[in-house]
């Protein structure tokens, strides 16, 4: 006797559910959905009692959090979802969560936990584990089972992302880590209370296993409080309208926001194939040594996709070409996939007060095995699978925008790239007391990239965290007093440029002061080397790297006895640092990512992020756009001529008659300096043929060209002997 | 539906929507019409070919510059603002670009404007991709040495007229939707 | 009825973006109200207006009702349109240096007051308009620690580490002067730990002022708030510069007005917390979101003179639906308001509005067969049946007939009702398939679910249940809805006022005298502590209280309030060591000097925490941390009395009678009787179906109803 309706075990009704859509194409095979036909204002009704129940719960709980990412920055989020594991409906928050707790059902369906621990009413379950469903191991999973007399009948879910994990790294962010046993804290699916509330030996484990006990004790509490407090809400909603429309209501709202998803796409954009990629780099060389002999090197990832929008309206997109699985910290499974990427199509067309699962019906993927985000090996680290996966929400931005901008819907555009950068802090004080803590400043607020019909705007958006936010200066010093803010400031020529400009970046400054005994960093940052994007939006520039810059051993603290200024951000150094106004022992400039790097006092380190790419050509901006950006020092008069073609005088006023004449100019020197496509497809061919590739360029087309499809491409382009070998 | 005219986001607005020059009131307006109005793709059609200096019909704007144009003799090809056309629209028009190729962090920066977050030459380079006709600058790539130009989108015509707007083309058929962007090196390894 | 008065008149007005509305009561506390249309660019001549609509009830004028008035409270709207307008004065900021484009930034709150629909639609994030131009916003070298989660391992609070740079002081004032502005801002972080640098640098640009023969006053964000979170205190340090002395110029315009026609006082306004304070007052960013706030000090009114301490206050009107929540007959305190588009940080009473009145959008997306209200709104143009295209709640009432299309606002404006009708058919029923009058009676079910929902949750969000708690209904258009809403929620009792269209302006009128103060103080009891450190611990919050009553002693002294007629309230925020929010809970004590004192505080914090959240959420282990302390400095102010009436009989006057009328509900179309709510009397009972109609308001009664008018003809609903 099974727990789910009709005495049906949980594994059935999850593989019925996966079978019937395959068969069907509907959701829960559901051709027609009566309830919203026969009465759709009732089933509206139904619906948004969901969703309030979902936000009571989350307004209730968030409170009990420690952990400002939960608090200020929205991480964290509650759900509903069907006894199959679909999200019915959620809270705000970490919105793309509502892709991946499909899986974690699925997995403990599959793991026969109906049978063993077993699963009745009560009980609490935890998952952190991204081999079930988790996107990594910072974003934990408390959920509850719904039970309506002796019937599953749904799950309520909290999740938030904890500050720390307990890996090789300190933070929830690490970048190094060769495999799953150095990821830190990571727990497969586990019962870890009853009677709706956890058991005091869960407590143990995080205090013993992370380096935030107090922060992920009190996160833990508010996941469990929240799903509960939504679990007996939800009880209320059935007997309001019956368990029978209640069990026949949840599916009706998958099948029908499905409905509603597919008619956006068929409404705004343009069947056919488009094609997006993104390139950064790994870097473990000389990091982890001897201890991991396949780790140390480094890796330049290729990320390859061709999406098709497909004449039916759904979406897929197919993988092939993507770099291989390694040992690396950034292996990525489905979940964490469709979780990350779902983020791109929230501001694209699944925009919506009830959020659910349905993206899951109406869109697809191929991940070849073996590849980077279908790794074989079960211990692939994927502590920081986000990093990567992440690369595919502008896949949807990017691609839908050109799709939008052909039907015509320009004010939909929205493309962006690539950004975040934030840190992990760990230290031992003065007086022996050990602490750690991490910053998010830049990651859950980003600039928006630029639309064909408007620049983009400095600290606006952020695809994790829809309201962004950087949180306060005076806040992060709170948890983090060694690093005290001495900037946070608007880059100046910090954007992709064109004829609209993305948004500023912003730069965070901070001196680092009494650390005590001992202080690391560990910095990550969403881009490097690449850049943000591989593709500029008609004509445009992709937008500027992520930088992450320390100064060691400064002089900053005689400057600043000496009355004198300090600088506010990472520009600011390194000019300081040319012109001598600031000495340094040594610097180390990272476009992304850093290694654990020890910090004293007196030590600089500036990051930032967010300067997103622009659209069009950079000659054709508007002179009015031009000379505001010279007159509030956003563009330097240099950049604004040698990028912009625009000319000011010193009231930095645009001379509008030599600035045509530049514009002349600049179209001059682009037929001068281009090649015609035929000579320059010549020129470049004899470099492959020569293979004057570096080393790092050389292994990814060595391990990219073992996958056909690029292959075909590589060699059909250039035209290459069958036997060309890299 | 089409042929009745959606009044909510008039063609004048749509017409400033495309000169980039739309009031921010108006845009959100559009961003919050429900649902979108069904006859956006004719009013824009309009526009774009009133700005256009020549007459062929437009099928699709496929990005600021670039138009994918019906031809008289059942051709559907890649044509510029400026007049310049590009060929075939199935097979990649950035080879049939001028093409210049950034290569040092010096050619870099001065279109970035900061040294520190410019690319790394050591990975890729920066491709721009100009109109050999007006030499605006069409597309960007950064991408490492040798890959191959990125086809940044190839619609499928047919299915859009026909079961998306319900207005077939004239002149469907089955091979419209197909890259044949690898024709263009094998013609020129030919030519040698 | 004209009436002889000794002791005199309080007159209490509330500017609302359409209408002024006036409660004036007199020394017995009978009251009659007015009515006129806002004027917002001379706000004396609505101010007169209104006043002259409800004296002339009394047959009397305002000239008259003025030399015998006692008090005139205001609450205007002068703030809210120098922003709208973007009229304010020019404003120069100086700021802890690398922070300059804090302004531009403002946190990245792109979103606030959004639907999240549109917050997932990031492409409609925007930024607000500038309030300070970045050329007059000048950076200063200097920072201070704000103390750590870690504060017995590194530095203390307030520990300077990088000195003031007095020159980039006195340069920035020079130049800002220079550039012609008209007020200063002084920002630093973590001035609410140490305020000495912000206090340096306003000494400096007084002093340069002086010397430059100007008139520019200077504040510091110390000053509004010495409270946490930088962005928060710098744009309630810019919308005091930016809108204050802008909008005391209105306000004095207004007295100018009164006093010239006899009136003898300062005039008052409403501060968002709730007290009244004259207009002299010089926090009066304070007063920048009073509008709303007077319907909860109706509410607490209520709630003390009903003897009902739990109060769900619905504020139903054509653009507003608002909620707050009185429990334990406590005013809720929000610290971080927000105020179109800005996030504050000063304490405003706890109110939550949701996009559903009655002018809200009806849409309908007839592929997916999705419903939604709101979040957008047509205002005064109401709907189809007025001055708009977009279908509205306005209009289904309407439609169903709960509303009389010849007795809108007592028939003064043209209403369509058969042009509702047809839209209705035409874009909603038709496209779902559906009949127009049960679609359109099962879309406002959805409203009432909405409110429903909204309260039920902010009452669960405080672990408390409807059950407990008095719904009491106004605005316009609250009584037209009562039912529904009660119909999805079960409340203890429900009641609405007889002039429920003006509750606000009464609220006003019934508002204290009182100012509060906020300060943030170190305070943590870790477990291992002894007890010297603990006791040292309390000394902090005593010192803090006691500071904050001087300061309020001194200002209300100021005001011409002897101090032995000020009492205090005190309170404090608390919350475990480590948590990132703390709960406000009002203290018994005024000082904490012993151990036991201490377990109290505990006692307090600890019961007000299990009030929410299951004890499973407890965590005394960490500790308890005391972030902010806070202090009421009150001073007595007449209140208006509610007349009592003779009771009659449950049979209502023929008079009141005016016939029948078919309305839709459940499925079907009912008789209802109309009545005339002027002419019903205490002590009668309506039964259900009915229609009570006012010029400003509708009740509406279904057959399972009824209400009764107390001797004070206050209106319970109930059912049979």
């Amino acid at each position: 006797m099974g727990i789910c309706y009709q005495g049906k075990p949980l594994k059935e009704a999850v593989a019925e559910k996966e079978g019937i859509f395959k068969e069907t194409g509907y959701a829960y095979g559901l051709k027609e959905i009566k309830l919203v036909e026969s009465d759709p204002a009732k089933f509206m009704r139904f619906q948004m009692r969901l969703v309030a129940s979902c936000i009571g719960a989350r307004e209730m709980a968030k409170l009990i959090s420690a952990n400002p990412m939960s608090l200020i920055q929205g991480e964290l989020l509650f759900m509903l979802a069907t006894p199959e594991g679909d999200v019915v409906s959620a809270s705000y928050g970490l919105a793309g969560h509502v892709q991946a707790f499909p899986f974690m059902v699925r997995a403990i369906a599959n793991l026969g936990f109906e049978e063993d621990p077993g699963i009745t009413a009560g009980d609490v379950f935890f998952n952190n584990d991204a081999l079930y469903g988790a996107p990594h191991n910072a974003d934990c999973y408390n959920f509850v089972p719904i039970f309506y007399k002796d019937e599953l009948i749904g799950w309520t879910v909290g999740l938030n992302h904890i500050v720390d994990v307990g890996g090789l790294q300190p933070g929830g962010l690490g970048t190094i880590s060769p495999s799953v046993f150095t990821d830190g804290f990571t727990v497969p699916p586990t019962k870890v209370g009853a009677n709706f509330k956890t058991h005091k030996w869960w407590e143990l484990h995080w205090k013993r296993r992370t380096r935030t006990e107090v922060f992920n004790i009190l996160d833990d509490k508010m996941r469990t409080a929240g799903s509960v407090a939504l679990h007996n809400r939800v009880l209320e909603v059935v007997e309001e309208f019956g368990v029978d429309y209640f069990r026949q209501g949840i599916k009706e709202i998958i099948e029908r926001e499905r409905r509603v998803l597919i008619e956006r796409i068929k409404t705004m954009a343009v069947p056919g194939m488009y094609n997006y990629l993104h390139m950064n780099m790994v870097n473990y060389k000389g990091i982890v040594g001897k201890l991991f002999a396949a780790s140390n090197r480094d890796w330049f990832m290729h990320q390859p996709a061709e999406m098709h929008i497909l004449p039916d309206g759904r979406i897929h997109a197919d993988l092939e070409g993507l770099t291989s699985e390694d040992e690396f910290h950034c292996n990525g499974y489905e979940p964490a996939l469709r979780m990350l990427t779902s983020l791109g199509c929230w501001p694209m067309f699944a925009y919506t007060q009830t959020l659910n699962t349905a993206l899951q019906y109406m869109t697809s993927w191929n991940i070849p095995p073996g590849s980077l985000f279908n790794p074989q090996n079960p211990f692939a680290g994927t502590v920081m699978s986000l990093m990567q996966v992440g690369k595919y929400i502008w896949m949807y931005q990017n691609c839908l925008s050109l799709s939008f901008f052909s039907r015509g819907y320009l004010e939909e555009c929205f493309p962006q790239d690539p950004a975040g950068v934030g840190y992990g802090l760990a230290g031992v004080m003065k007086d022996g007391f050990r602490w750690a803590g991490g910053d998010m400043t830049l990651i859950t607020c980003w600039a928006s990239g630029a639309t064909p019909f408007k620049d983009g705007d400095p600290a606006s958006v952020c695809s994790p965290n829809p309201a962004a936010d950087q949180g306060e200066a005076e806040l992060a010093e709170f948890l983090q007093p060694t690093n005290l803010n001495i900037g946070r400031t608007l880059i100046p020529n910090y954007c992709g440029h064109g004829k609209f400009r993305g948004g500023l970046g912003t730069g965070i400054c901070q001196m680092i002061m009494d650390p005590g005994q001992s202080l690391i960093a560990a910095v990550m940052g969403a881009t490097s080397g690449q850049g943000r994007c591989a593709l500029g939006m008609s004509g445009g520039y992709p937008g500027l790297s992520d930088v992450v810059y320390f100064a060691h051993d400064t002089n900053i603290r005689d400057i600043l006895k000496e009355g004198k200024p300090y600088p506010t951000d990472f520009v600011e150094i390194g000019q300081w640092l040319k012109d001598g106004r600031l000495k340094a022992g040594s610097v180390e400039v990272f476009r992304g990512s850093s290694p654990n790097v020890p910090l004293k006092d007196g030590d600089l380190m500036a990051c930032a992020s967010g300067a997103r790419m622009g659209w069009g050509d950079p000659i054709e901006r508007r002179y009015g756009l031009a000379e505001k950006d010279v007159h509030y020092g956003w563009i330097t008069p240099q950049a604004a001529k040698s990028i912009y073609g625009v000319l000011t005088d010193t009231k930095g006023q645009v001379k509008v008659a030599e600035s045509d004449a530049l514009r002349a100019d600049i179209r001059k020197v682009r037929k001068e300096k281009s090649l015609d496509a035929k000579d320059w497809w010549k020129q470049e061919r004899e470099k492959v043929l020569a293979k004057e590739f570096s080393e790092n360029v050389r292994s990814m087309y060595t391990d990219c060209l073992k996958w056909p499809k690029f292959r075909r491409e590589f060699m059909g382009m250039w035209q290459l002997p069958e036997d060309y070998k890299v | 539906m089409e042929e009745k005219r959606d009044d909510r986001f008039p063609t004048e607005h749509v017409k400033l929507l495309v000169e980039g020059t739309i009031s921010w009131e108006d845009a959100k307006k559009a961003m919050r019409l429900r649902p979108k109005d069904k006859d956006r793709f004719w009013k824009y059609l309009e526009v774009l070919q009133q700005r256009v200096p020549w007459k062929d019909k437009i099928l699709l704007r496929i990005s600021d510059h670039l138009y994918i144009v019906a031809k008289p003799d059942a051709k559907r090809v890649v044509k510029c603002d400026c007049g310049h056309e590009f060929g075939d629209y199935r097979v990649n028009w950035k080879l049939s670009c001028r093409i210049r190729v950034r290569r040092t962090v010096e050619e870099m920066t001065e279109v970035s404007g900061i040294e520190e977050a410019t690319l790394d030459p050591s990975l890729v380079e920066l491709r721009e991709y100009y109109c050999p006709g007006c030499l605006a600058q069409l597309a960007t790539e950064a991408v490492p040495v040798g890959y191959p130009p990125i086809v940044e989108m190839l619609p499928d015509l047919d299915t859009f007229y026909r079961e998306w707007l319900g207005k077939p083309l004239p002149d469907e058929r089955p091979d419209w939707f197909q890259n044949r962007t690898l024709e263009a090196p094998a013609r020129w390894v030919e030519e040698g | 009825m004209t009436k002889k008065v000794e002791q005199g008149y309080q007159i209490a007005q509330d500017a609302g973006g359409s209408m002024t509305d006036t409660f004036l009561v007199d020394r017995d506390g009978r009251f009659t109200t007015g009515k006129f249309l806002s004027n917002h660019i001379d706000e004396k001549i609505s101010y007169l207006g209104s006043l002259q609509d409800a004296a002339r009830r009394w047959g009397l004028t305002s000239a008259q009702v003025h030399q015998e008035a006692v008090s005139s409270t205001y609450t205007g709207t002068a703030m809210v349109n120098i922003l709208v307008t973007r009229g304010g004065s020019k404003v120069g900021l100086l700021i802890t240096r690398g922070f300059g484009d804090m302004p531009i930034q403002e946190r990245g709150l792109t979103w606030l007051g959004q639907s999240y629909e549109d917050i997932l639609h990031q492409q409609l994030h925007e930024h607000t308009p500038w309030m300070v131009q970045p050329e007059n916003i000048r950076e200063v070298t200097e920072r201070i620690t704000v103390g750590s989660y870690y504060s017995q391992h590194h530095l203390p609070a307030g520990t300077v580490v990088i000195p003031l740079v007095e020159a980039d002081v006195v340069k920035g004032v020079n130049d800002l002067l220079g550039n012609g502005v008209e007020v200063i801002g002084i920002l630093t972080l973590a001035s609410y730990a140490n305020p000495a640098h912000e206090k340096r640098m306003a000494e400096i640009a007084r002093e340069i002022v002086k010397q430059r023969g100007l008139d520019v006053p200077v504040v510091a964000s110390y000053e509004m708030c010495s409270v946490p979170n930088e962005n928060e205190r710098l744009k309630t340090l810019l919308i005091q510069c930016y809108t204050a002395e802008m909008a005391r110029r209105q306000y004095f315009s207004v007295e100018d007005a009164a006093r010239k026609e006899g009136f003898k006082h300062e005039l008052l306004t409403l501060l968002a917390y709730g007290g009244a304070a004259t207009i002299r007052y010089p926090k009066l960013a304070e007063a920048a979101i009073s509008g709303p706030t007077g319907g909860l000090l109706g509410g607490k009114f209520m709630a003390d003179f009903l003897r009902q301490p739990n109060l769900v206050c619905w504020d139903l009107g054509c653009t507003t639906c608002d909620v707050g929540l009185i429990a334990g007959g406590l005013l809720p305190v929000n610290k971080e308001p927000e105020f179109s588009g800005h996030r504050l940080r000063m304490p405003m009473i706890a109110i939550d509005s949701i996009g559903a009145g009655c002018s809200h959008v009806v849409h309908v997306e007839p592929v997916t067969r999705r419903i939604t209200i709101g979040p957008d709104s047509v205002r005064d143009a109401l709907g189809t049946i007025y001055a708009s295209n977009e279908i509205t709640i306005g209009d289904i009432d309407m439609v169903l007939r709960y509303l009389d299309p010849n007795y809108y606002l007592g028939g003064t404006i043209k209403i369509n009702r058969d042009r509702a009708e047809q839209e209705l058919t035409k874009r909603v029923a038709k496209p779902l398939g559906q009949d127009v009058y049960s679609v359109s009676s099962k879309i406002l079910d959805l409203l009432h679910a909405k409110v429903a929902d909204h309260i039920s949750g902010v009452l669960l969000s405080r672990g408390l249940n409807p059950a407990d708690f008095t719904l009491l209904v106004y605005g316009a258009a609250g009584p037209t809805h009562l039912w529904g809403l009660t119909r999805a929620l079960d409340f203890h009792d429900v009641i609405v006022t007889p002039w429920a269209a003006v509750f606000s302006a009464f609220g006003v009128c019934a508002a204290d005298y009182f100012h509060r103060y906020d300060k943030a103080v170190t305070f943590f009891l870790a477990p291992q502590m002894d007890d010297g450190t603990k006791l040292y611990m309390g000394s902090a919050v005593s010192q803090a209280w006691e500071e904050m009553e001087q300061r309020g002693l001194a200002e209300l002294e100021a005001e011409g309030i002897p101090r032995d007629q000020v009492t205090f309230r005190h309170g404090f925020t608390g919350r475990y060591i480590g948590q990132m929010s703390g709960w406000e809970i009002p203290s018994s004590l005024a000082r904490v000097q012993t151990l036991t004192d201490l377990d109290t505080i505990v006692a307090e914090f600890e019961k007000a925490y299990t009030n929410i959240y299951p004890a499973g959420a407890r965590f005394p282990d960490s500790g308890y941390q005391i972030t902010e302390v806070y202090v009421d400095a009150v001073a007595r102010k007449p209140k208006p009395v509610i007349p009592s009436y003779k009771l009659h009989g449950k049979e209502p006057p023929k008079k009141a009678y005016k016939g029948r009328r078919d309305a839709y509900m459940d499925g079907g179309w009912i008789p209802f009787d109309l009545w005339e709510q002027d002419l019903l009397e205490a002590g009668n009972r309506i039964d259900g179906p009915a229609i009570i109609e006012h010029t400003m308001t509708t009740t509406v009664i279904p057959p399972q109803n009824y209400v009764d008018f107390d001797e004070h003809r206050f209106i319970w609903y109930k059912k049979k």
